[in-house]
């Protein structure tokens, strides 16, 4: 019998104990990783968003860090933004969280400048685009869609004024498939921020080098002062939400690996205190005291390891059903990096060993005579 | 001897300097009313009534313009949803020497009719308290988990307005109330308007993003969820208000 069928032979002598530890930490580790996957997909969402968009430099206010930037206007910016080399285009941008119907959540509705860039990345399923920037009509997510059961020629209320869906579309971010979408205008009319936006999509020349990038940054800087330049990344980064997010996800990691380790100690201090006697007849016939630790250990890590899949398994299925609740349907899409998955087990892992280290030197300093005398 | 008589004048000093550095309840509504200056915002709000028994009615939805300068404070404000309150008006102004009008879309109004069927009063929105001239400190308070002050303020006069006596508990670092209750002539706490949850603006001092206020056991939630705090105020915007007559204390 190898070390390694020992320690599992041991596990199995005690089936509901290792059953009940491998849950619990199962469980610290479902919770990470459910965290982890809406905080990491959150921000892969937005950052999809902008990027699918083409927008290569975001101009926004320098206080926004609110999931919403403050509105500002738009045209004068515009106007001196395009005067820079490299700079292609400028188009604006009104996003806003509102409730369009009493039984749904708030949804985002956003304002994009008609016929702009930002458009060509979405497909169409069913209906048309708003024919001109004057049109008020709206063009609703396939997501949204399905919350609001709308089709198009149904009637939609924002904000008090009653529009007509024309279309339904389909975008590789599941923010934008969570949103209603009308022309610029028609969002400033509707939320009566009239020559408002609150982001500036700047797109670059293809041949724009990141020395450009960081040029323009720096003269947006100084030529605009409240406003700041950012990549869609670095705006990401800023949003509160998604920090918010991160923190809980890092904080969960944390808190789930203290107590699997205490729930990970107790057990193995449980058993090595049961198996004194056993623990002291293997010292008697030989066995090196280093092999104890690494047996009481590999226990731990064998509980811990069985434990984190079960947890990477369970926090994965969880979140598949959290992106499916109504309340939470287009504004979760959870990103699990290969990387990521493989980890956590890893850790858990790592967490047996050290929840196990201090039992494992308590047997291996057991004196065969004195164990032996246990019952 | 030369020891000891320093010893005192620091201890002295020690316990004058705090003193010193508290600022007076005058100083505090002076606070407050800077911090509330503003060329224009624009904000949206949504309020529920509970009734006591829990029950939460239809969300009401209004959006308010406001520009509060040294003189005078005005609003406007525009229900819009559901389909009965949609484009109802109330436009209120309160000047610092005292003065008050109202108007809605048929003329005068009452500045302390509730607004859009809750509970909100557009008076209170004004925050007139703040310019009498009785202010003084009653103490501290904890609400929501922040430190703050109690400031009582009591109207100068005895015929107007219905609202006799506000104690604000306020932080004044950052520009809020976060709670204040009114309370009439006799005494009586007529309504109690209390910060849930804050937003940070670009100066970097606070807002309510969300209040309860409190009639005896009902309640109206109400919460921003939209606003603009560089809101260029139409032209005519205040129009409702033109020709009103002006109540002055």
């Amino acid at each position: 019998m190898t070390l390694f069928e020992f320690a599992l032979h041991n596990l199995r002598q005690r089936p509901a104990r290792s059953l009940l530890t491998a849950m619990a930490v199962a469980l610290g580790v479902a919770a990470a990783v459910a965290l982890t996957g809406i905080a990491s997909g959150f921000e892969a969402s937005w950052q999809k968003a902008n990027d699918a968009r083409g927008t290569d430099l975001i101009v926004t206010r320098l206080a926004s860090t609110n999931a919403m930037p403050s509105p500002f206007r738009a045209e004068p910016l515009q106007n001196q933004l395009r005067g820079y080399p490299k700079v292609r285009d400028v188009v604006g941008l009104l996003s806003e969280m509102l409730s369009v119907d009493a039984s749904a959540p708030p949804l985002f509705v956003f304002g994009w400048t008609h016929d702009s860039y930002l458009w060509q990345h979405l497909k169409l399923v069913a209906g048309r685009w708003p024919a001109n920037a004057d049109e008020p009509v709206v063009v609703i997510g396939v997501v949204t869609a399905e919350l609001l059961h709308k089709k198009v020629g149904d009637m939609l209320e924002i904000e008090g004024r009653r529009m007509p869906v024309v279309g339904v579309f389909e975008s590789s971010a599941a923010i934008e498939n969570g949103a209603v979408l009308m022309t610029l205008d028609q969002a400033q009319q509707t939320t009566d921020k009239p020559g408002k936006v609150n982001v500036l999509n700047v797109k670059l020349d293809p041949a724009a080098t990141t020395t450009d990038v960081d040029a323009i940054k720096a003269r947006i800087r100084v030529e605009m002062p409240g406003f700041i330049a950012i990549t869609s990344g670095e705006l990401v980064g800023q949003n509160t939400v998604v920090r918010i997010a991160k923190a809980m996800s890092n904080a969960t990691t944390l808190i789930a690996s203290l107590v699997g380790i205490l729930i990970v100690f107790n057990t193995m201090l449980m058993s090595v205190n049961e198996r004194t006697r056993e623990i002291g007849i293997l010292l008697a016939l030989g066995w090196h005291r280093r092999t104890v630790i690494q047996l009481v250990c590999g226990e731990a890590a064998l509980l811990t390891l069985a434990g984190g899949i079960a947890g990477v398994l369970v926090g994965v299925g969880l979140t598949w059903q959290l992106e499916h609740l109504d309340l939470l349907r287009g504004k979760i899409d959870a990103n699990f990096p290969l990387s990521f998955l493989l980890m956590m087990p890893i850790l858990a892992m790592l967490v047996g060993v050290c929840g196990g280290l201090y039992p494992a030197m308590k047997a291996s300093r057991l004196a065969p005579s004195h164990a032996l005398r246990q019952e | 001897m030369k020891m000891p008589r320093l010893s005192v004048l620091i201890m002295l000093a020690a316990i004058a300097l705090p003193a010193a550095a508290a600022p007076t309840a005058a100083e505090l509504a002076a606070k407050m009313r800077e911090a509330r200056l503003t060329p224009g915002f624009e904000a949206r709000f949504q309020a529920v009534n509970l009734a006591p028994d829990g029950q939460r009615s239809t969300p009401i939805k209004a959006a308010v313009v406001g520009q509060f300068d040294a003189t005078r404070r005005r609003l406007v404000l525009r229900g819009i949803a559901p389909e009965a309150i949609r484009d109802e008006i109330r436009a209120v102004e309160y000047r610092v020497d005292g003065c008050s009008r109202a108007a809605d879309g048929n003329g005068p109004a009452d500045p302390f009719a509730p607004l859009f069927g809750t509970r909100l009063v557009a008076w209170d929105m004004l925050a007139p308290w703040w310019d009498w001239s009785r202010q003084s400190l009653a103490g501290a308070d904890r609400v929501a988990g922040r430190e703050c002050v109690l400031v009582r303020s009591r109207a100068d006069d005895r015929d107007t307005p219905p609202i006799r006596e506000v104690l604000s508990c306020i932080d004044a670092d950052a520009g809020i109330s976060l709670r204040t209750q009114l309370f009439d002539s006799h005494g009586a706490l007529v309504r109690d308007i209390t910060v849930v949850t804050t937003m940070r603006k670009e100066s970097g001092l606070l807002a309510a993003r969300k209040v309860t206020v409190a009639v005896s056991d009902k309640r109206t939630e109400v919460e921003t969820y939209s606003g603009d705090e560089h809101y260029e105020v139409p032209v005519g915007a205040f129009a409702k208000l033109e020709g009103q007559a002006t109540t002055c204390r």
